[in-house]
């Protein structure tokens, strides 16, 4: 081996040694985040990751994908493989599987006097309020509004063509639910579902069902050309169509809290910076009315619905929240607890 | 078969073309050495997860196949199995009807041509499939291209997004390029000759179609149609975008245990029942196309 190769060889190997410190020092500064596409990319590109990243110096990696993650999660967990940090994720999904996440580090996520009932959990936090399912109506069709389910079922007081969302599970548990607070069980009188007894209102019912949705566009078009008078819908995209100008009106009550939430990946390379990423949600109302703005979801804290009001938005999810009948952990683990059952009773009803 | 050759040679009939009895290039040992790689990727990348997914199907919960019990006890799966081979062989057998004329076509047409025939097939498939589907969207939607046309005649919107036909359509439409190509190569190869024999002999132009024609094109044919019918057991995006809860199929069945409920197994399971269904109807189907061909020879 001459001197020029063996200076070759040195030189490769330095540059190899100086790769591998470099690796985990640049691995400090970052965030992989998991997100569906959509507005709800655009709302994240729009608020929160460009102030952390100038108050903390980490940058934030969005990753996009559509559909849930868990199955996926659940596979890099289980083979020790962890590539991401953060997901979008449903308080249900933390609940039914708490091997999956880590749990809130309270030592960083500090953020108090939030104004919102549940919005840090033991193993998520809120990044924004939905409902669904909300009773949206045709406001040009009736002159005395729909009060709750009882007369969405009623389809005497309230005649007209309805819809009703084909979504799987989330029809499994949302018709029989709707369909028990109709016939008069109180919502904490919920749990178990009397499912034989929902089921019969719900038979009676089909007859004025025009149509079953699998996605919320086309639920907007039902209403917006009025094919149907009353339909089953998220706040958000019924607020849309308010904003839009369609006769639409909501009524909030007997409507089902959702919590959209963040969660951090059991074993995730930066758990740290993902509990930081966390209070900056919580604490930056002016963020979460940027992200509003795109997204039309409520924040998650008394403070940025203040500050939301303040804008041309004057209607969201964070106003009602006490309308609206909270997502316990008790429904959620329920309603997993019991999929099988539930989506067997849904899918025979939609199916025939 | 091969009686029937050596007649024909004695006869001074040339053997039908394309078919020369080839020497094997390579030994036995050689072969299973070159065939090493692609059989370990099918072992690695086919058989293990197969066989890993079986195993979990069978043994999860708390009795031997409680899964496939589960499945098997739920009525709607049946409807949902049962309208998935349906439309399935919808699918295929409307695929045969298209892609025929279609190939013929193109074979007729001046040479010249047919390079741009040809594009216009294959361009469609570098495209995604989820692209095409959704471009479906645009025409069947309400107020959509179909509802403008049929406008035109004094028709009615004919809310045609989101029903079966919709799902029929989308599917053939991407379906048709993986038949119009085998069989143009199939209508390239035949010898025109047979076929003017045929009706110099006097036998009609349907029956030279049916009994001299037809037998040339039969494994195409059947070929193409039973690869169609494979791949659109399993469609999943065009139903889901396409259809509504009515027309959704077994793969749609398959994301709800293993998305929604987070069942994996309960998904292998109907999964397996799927392939069992489908190597069945393979192997009737195949014999049933054997019985035809015994009887147009």
């Amino acid at each position: 081996m001459n001197r020029r190769k063996t200076f070759q060889w040195l030189s490769l190997a330095a540059a190899l040694t100086a790769l591998l410190l470099a690796g985990p020092a640049r691995a400090e500064e970052k965030l992989v985040m998991v997100a569906g596409g959509g507005s709800y990319f655009e709302g994240f590109k729009a608020s929160h990751l460009e102030t952390f990243e100038q108050d903390t110096g980490i940058k934030v990696e969005l990753v996009e994908m559509g559909g849930d993650p868990i199955p996926q999660m659940k596979a890099q967990v289980e083979s020790g493989n962890v590539l991401w940090d953060i997901v979008l994720c449903s308080p249900n999904s933390t609940f039914s599987f708490p091997e999956l996440f880590e749990p809130i580090d309270r030592s960083i996520v500090t953020a108090t006097d939030l104004g919102v009932d549940g919005a840090i959990g033991e193993r998520f936090v809120l990044n924004d309020l939905e409902a669904f399912p909300v009773l949206a109506y045709r406001s040009d069709e009736f002159a005395d509004p729909p009060k709750g389910w009882a007369d969405f079922y009623d389809t005497e007081a309230f005649p007209g063509p309805r819809a009703l969302p084909s979504f799987g599970l989330d029809s499994g548990w949302t018709l029989p639910a709707t369909a028990l607070l109709a016939l008069g069980v109180a919502p904490e009188d919920l749990i178990p579902f009397d499912l034989d007894r929902a089921y019969e209102l719900l038979d009676a019912f089909k007859p004025h069902v025009r149509a079953y949705f699998t996605g919320f566009t086309q639920a907007q078009d039902l209403m917006r050309s009025g094919e149907v008078v009353m339909t089953m819908m998220t706040d958000g995209r019924a607020l849309q169509l308010i904003r839009a100008g369609v006769p639409v009106g909501i009524q909030w009550n007997q409507g089902f809290r959702f919590r959209a939430s963040v969660c951090a990946v059991r074993g995730a390379p930066n758990v740290k910076n993902a509990m930081k990423f966390f209070n900056h949600i919580l604490t930056n109302p002016e963020n979460q009315v940027k992200f509003s703005m795109v997204t039309m979801y409520g924040p998650p804290t008394k403070a940025g619905a203040d500050l939301l009001m303040q804008t041309d938005i004057t209607d969201f999810t964070t106003l009602h929240v006490d309308e609206l009948i909270p997502d316990t952990e008790e429904l959620l683990t329920y309603i997993q607890a019991n999929s099988d059952e539930l989506l067997k009773r849904w899918n025979a009803y939609e199916q025939q | 078969m091969r009686a029937n050759r050596a007649e024909r040679s004695a006869a001074g009939v040339p053997p039908p073309p394309g078919r020369p009895r080839a020497q094997p290039l390579y030994g036995p040992a050689l072969l299973c050495l070159l065939l090493l790689p692609f059989a370990m990727l099918l072992a690695l990348g086919m058989a293990y997860p197969l066989a890993n997914a079986l195993g979990s199907s069978l043994s999860a919960g708390d009795e031997f196949g409680l899964q496939y019990k589960l499945v098997a006890d739920d009525r709607i799966f049946w409807l949902i199995l049962n309208r998935t081979l349906y439309t399935a062989a919808t699918v295929s057998v409307l695929c045969v009807l298209i892609a025929y004329p279609i190939a013929e076509c193109i074979n007729r047409a001046a040479r010249r041509f047919q390079p741009v025939l040809l594009a216009l097939v294959v361009i469609p498939l570098w495209s995604s499939a989820v692209a095409r589907t959704y471009s479906w969207v645009g025409i069947f939607r309400r107020d959509g291209v179909l509802d403008n046309v049929v406008g035109w005649f004094g028709m009615g919107p004919q809310y045609a997004l989101f029903t079966w036909p919709a799902v029929i359509v989308g599917m053939v439409h991407v379906m048709l390029p993986f038949l119009i190509l085998p069989l143009y190569a199939a209508l390239r190869r035949y010898d025109h000759r047979l076929s003017q024999a045929s009706l110099s002999l006097g036998a009609s132009r349907l029956r030279t179609f049916l009994q001299v024609k037809l037998p040339v094109l039969a494994p195409q044919l059947a070929a193409g149609a039973t690869a169609i019918f494979i791949l659109s057991l399993g469609f999943y995006i065009t139903p889901a975008v396409l259809g509504g809860p009515r027309t959704q199929m077994i793969s749609n069945l398959i994301a709800q245990q293993v998305f929604q409920r987070y069942d994996v197994p309960r998904g292998y399971a109907i999964a397996a029942i799927l392939i069992f269904t489908t190597l069945v109807t393979l192997l009737v189907l195949g014999g049933g196309v054997q019985l035809v061909r015994r009887r147009l020879r």
